[in-house]
């Protein structure tokens, strides 16, 4: 209805005045270099984010594929249990620092700007900062494992003692972190001052979409933890080169200093990887089931809500190593309070879906078994926060089925539901309605035979991070294993169906693209010009899914 | 079938297939099948395996409440079947309701857990006190009030099997990883108190038929305690990363019946008076060479390798090495005390006086290294003599 | 609205975002230095 409020100068600007990429101009910058490695454009900075990702996430998921190798029976096949724990830890980085977190920074850089109403982000020099920093840093972190002392073998939790006994590739591990943070904390500045700053006449806060706002609240996070574990890291560079002793029990230090300091940050980023999550089903649901989303005001305060529990349940992660009773009495009902506010976000999903005039689009299908097998995770969390039960649970494959519920079904299939949403209005082009579906019911099919026997094998007794076990955990490993092996081939169809997306496919998206959808960004043509939004918006509600 | 019927389809089964992975885990929990978690055999596995149980059902119970409204939802208000979506947005009491039931829920979960704790957390009244000392990659285990210490390694027949390409089957070896040399053994029927701590990096002290785990972490002396029901013999391992071999390093607990219990005590201090009697004697050649043999096996190997070649780049060859054919004193004081900045931590807290002096003979005279030099344990008692009385060391 | 307005009221909302931006930026030094700053008086 509304794309002639569209870049209304379009055309007009001389190409010849083009001197940085945010200029008012429509024409991207020439030549390859100008284009990627100076861009200061947030939809190239975006997709930069995002193949970035999807390369982690393919690298990360080769690690997980050797892992469930080795566990495929008992005994050693394939690898020395050293290289297994390498594996171990650099699937959990890559995925973490690598796929799941640039993956949200690259939809919020597309995103964020065209659903505010604003021509590009606030600060788009430091953007293509935040950018190219992360390359260098995945390069300093994977050249570990090519080095005589291999690389970390710690967990990604790098906990100390254990992580000090890493030889001197810990500090391109420790380099590697720091630069993560600095990207990270300048990708969460841009967002916050984008938000904060640049939105449209009209768009007042409680008028942002949901993606917005869960975004806005995980950038506040990021600025709050990530300098967190760079203080973590770099005491642990100077216990291990320097002779300080801030976590070396036999200088006096205190490892378990360490995991307090790093839970603090590493429970605030357990959200900081879900909370974009949230925003996206907040915007697939409503649109597919033609209705405006459930309780919007509430959503906004639950996911604040979260936003602050998370600074108060670290302790929930180390409840094994020794707590005064009142300590471990506080942790567990702050944590089993997060179910709360996370509940109600649950039934205002399931509401907003009652009563709609649902279709079945994949990225509708991909939203609906977020909510499902999320919830199934948030349901094993809940167990986990009982701590007298979390002394059984604690370090076993319990716990490793729970967060991969979380994140896998949970985060990744968020980021899969948005691609093949947002990714007819970023080329233009429709993907394959048909693979995208083989995709999914293959991916929703496998990932519980990857992970559902995980929580039989913690119960049972088996601890995580091991590289063999007894043979009578061995049925349920190979079921695990078998469903990775699938759910990991899946994948390659996700990486086909985006590229027959972008290069190949002959249907035309509209500008509206699914007939159900609201928010500013399907107010402007399928795929957006160069700069979204040059003249500002005028916001109406109509415009918007839920506004009141 | 039209296609979007074929979508419900699709949907109702992977519904089903949910849900009945749930049923899974929960009609074997009812047979006590082994893919749940053990009742166990004390009286705190017992609260918390109820615990576990209640918070399951509840979680079972509100999943199939919010699942059955979704996929109702999912069947009836679609598009294709010409339904026409409804306006509401908002409901300040729906919000409510869903908020302040959840709170009574979890209030009512609140009470019996926060009940299990505070026992779990009463360790007063033990009568019995055994300190367990975690290292890479063994547990000590030393019975304060008997006098009695050893170290509990994996077993020598695990240990074979699961080197990479062994070509053992793992299931011909008996209890498989999960087998030590030496058990900790312990009276039924008793409170017996822990004292967990660590040597060298953070372990977690895990036999699940207990109940609990608790983490063994240098520079901190943990408590807990235990009593146990039923004899028996109860399996478990590290559950904390601690380096390349976390996964073998099992704990192994026979209960036995009180008097046996004392029985087994009594021949161990026996054991242990002979074994101190046999550190006064000189040992010939052929006997060093013989135990040193085993105890390299079973202390040394894992890291320097059977054939002594080491594992590059941590850990070092001994067969030819400086410190192996060089100087006696340089290399007793290194597998004494351990070299700092690297994985060699110090034995002499590990193993006895006879079980480093054959070591270092065999290490010595083993792998082509001819330096022909014998160590008796009484020189390695005498220097662990002199080291506990200066209190410093070398 | 004309271009010439338009124009300078981004201007005046990146020069906004900009001073934002350094505040936040300065929170997250100064929470990395109360965490080493604590962790080295704390011992």
């Amino acid at each position: 209805m509304s794309t002639d409020i569209t870049h209304a100068i379009d055309g007009q600007a001389d190409p010849d005045q083009v001197h940085d990429g945010h200029d008012e101009s429509d024409h991207k910058p020439k030549g390859f270099l100008n284009r990627w490695l100076f861009t200061t454009n947030h939809k190239d900075i975006g997709t930069l984010y995002l193949i970035l990702s999807l390369v982690a996430f393919m690298v990360g998921g080769a690690m997980a594929m050797i892992i469930r190798a080795e566990l495929f029976m008992p005994g050693l096949q394939l690898v020395e249990p050293d290289f297994f724990n390498q594996m171990v830890t650099m699937h959990a980085l890559v995925m973490v620092f690598g796929a799941i977190m640039p993956a949200w920074v690259g939809f919020a850089n597309w995103l964020v700007p065209m659903m505010v109403g604003a021509p590009d982000m606030a600060l788009p020099r430091m953007n293509n900062w935040s950018f190219w920093i992360l390359p260098f840093a995945f390069t300093l972190l994977l050249s570990t494992l090519f080095m005589d002392s291999g690389g970390p073998a710690s967990g990604w939790t790098l906990y100390p003692p254990l992580v000090l006994q890493t030889g001197s590739s810990l500090v391109f591990v420790v380099f590697s972190v720091h630069m993560l943070g600095i990207s990270s904390i300048m990708g969460a500045i841009n967002i916050i001052t984008t938000i904060l700053n640049m939105r449209a006449p009209g768009m007042t806060l409680l008028r942002m979409p949901m993606f917005v706002w869960t975004w806005l609240i995980t950038a506040f996070l990021l600025i709050a933890v990530m300098p967190v574990l760079a203080g973590a890291v770099t005491m642990l560079l100077t216990d291990h080169f320097f002779g300080t002793n801030f976590f070396n029990a036999a200088g006096g230090g205190d490892p378990v200093m360490f995991q307090h300091i790093f839970w603090f940050f590493g429970h605030p980023e357990v959200y900081i990887m879900i909370l974009p999550a949230f925003g996206v089903i907040s915007e697939i649901l409503p649109t597919f089931s033609r209705k405006p989303l459930f309780g919007y005001t509430s959503m906004v305060y639950a996911t604040a809500t979260i936003g602050f529990l998370s600074f108060i349940v670290w302790a929930h992660h180390m409840f094994t190593v020794g707590m005064p009773l009142q300590g471990e009495l506080f942790f567990m009902y702050a944590t089993m309070l997060i179910s709360v506010p996370t509940g109600v976000k649950v039934f205002n999903w399931v509401s907003t879906m009652w009563q709609g005039s649902m279709t079945f689009e994949t990225p509708m299908l991909f939203a609906i078994a977020f909510v499902v097998l999320f919830t199934i995770g948030g349901f094993s969390g809940l167990m986990l926060a009982i701590t007298a039960a979390d002394f059984q649970y604690h370090d076993t494959y319990f716990v490793v089925a729970h967060f991969h519920y979380v994140l896998v079904p949970g985060a990744v299939f968020a980021l899969m539901a948005a691609t093949y949403y947002w990714l007819p209005k970023f080329t233009g082009n429709m993907y394959s309605e048909k693979w995208g579906k083989i995709h999914f019911w293959l991916s929703a099919i496998f990932v519980n035979v990857l992970f559902f026997p995980q929580h039989y094998l913690g119960l049972a007794g088996m601890p995580r991070r091991i590289p063999d076990y007894s043979p009578q955990f061995a049925d349920f490993n190979m079921i695990s294993s078998l469903g990775g092996f699938a759910f990991g081939a899946t994948q390659l169809i996700f990486v086909g169906v985006v590229w027959h997306c972008v290069y190949r496919s002959k249907v035309r998206a509209t500008a509206r693209v699914w007939e159900g959808a609201r928010g500013l960004e399907w107010t402007l043509p399928s795929p957006p010009p160069y700069h979204s939004f040059t003249t500002p918006p005028e916001v109406t509600h109509n415009m918007l899914s839920y506004a009141k | 079938m039209k296609k979007e019927n074929t979508v419900i389809v699709a949907l109702a089964v992977l519904a089903a297939v949910v849900a009945a992975a749930w049923l899974l885990l929960v009609a074997p929990a009812m047979t006590g099948n082994e893919i749940n978690m053990p009742r166990g055999v004390t009286s705190q596995s017992a609260i918390h395996y109820d615990l576990h149980m209640i918070v399951l059902w509840v979680t079972v119970v509100i999943g199939i409440g919010v699942f059955t409204v979704m996929f109702t939802s999912i069947v009836l208000h679609r598009k294709s079947r010409g339904y026409v979506a409804a306006k509401f947005s908002h409901s300040t009491r729906a919000e409510i309701i869903w908020t302040a039931i959840p709170v009574l829920i979890l209030i009512a979960m609140a009470v019996p857990a926060t009940t299990a704790l505070v026992k779990m957390e009463d360790a007063s009244g033990t009568e019995m006190t055994v300190k367990i000392t975690g290292f890479q990659w063994r547990w000590k285990y030393e019975y304060l009030d008997q006098g009695i210490s050893f170290i509990s390694t994996l077993d020598a027949a695990s240990n074979a099997a699961r080197q990479l390409g062994s070509d053992i089957e793992p299931e011909s070896v008996p209890n498989y990883l999960l087998e030590v040399d030496h058990p900790l053994v312990l009276p039924v029927g008793k409170k017996i108190k822990f004292l967990i701590t660590a040597d060298d990096v953070i372990h977690s002290w895990w036999v699940p038929e207990l109940g609990w785990k608790r983490d063994a972490i240098p520079g901190f002396i943990n408590e807990a305690w235990t009593n146990i029901d039923e004899p028996g013999t109860y399996r478990g391992q590290c559950a904390e990363l601690c380096g390349k071999d976390h996964g073998f390093m099992p704990i192994v607990i026979i209960a036995l019946p009180e008097a046996e219990f004392e029985a087994w005590a009594e021949a161990q201090l026996a054991d242990s008076q002979n074994q101190q009697q046999d550190v006064e004697r000189l040992w010939t050649r052929e006997e060093l060479m013989q135990q040193g043999k085993s105890v390299y096996a079973s202390a040394c190997a894992t890291c320097h390798q059977p054939d002594g070649q080491g594992l590059t780049p941590a850990f070092p060859a001994l067969a030819g090495s400086k410190i192996a054919t060089g100087p006696l004193d340089a290399h007793i004081d290194i597998v004494m005390n351990g070299r700092a900045g690297t994985a060699m931590s110090g034995w002499r807290e590990k193993l006895s006086a006879a079980d480093i002096a054959t070591a270092l003979t065999y290490t010595r005279n083993a792998f082509g290294n001819d330096t022909g030099d014998v160590v008796q344990p009484i020189t390695i008692a005498e220097i662990m003599r002199q080291n506990a009385a200066g209190g410093t060391t070398p | 609205m004309s271009d010439d307005l338009q124009a300078r009221e981004q201007q005046r909302k990146r020069a906004q975002a900009v001073k934002t931006a350094w505040l936040l930026g300065f929170i997250a030094l100064a929470i990395f230095a109360t965490f080493i700053g604590v962790a080295v008086i704390g011992r």
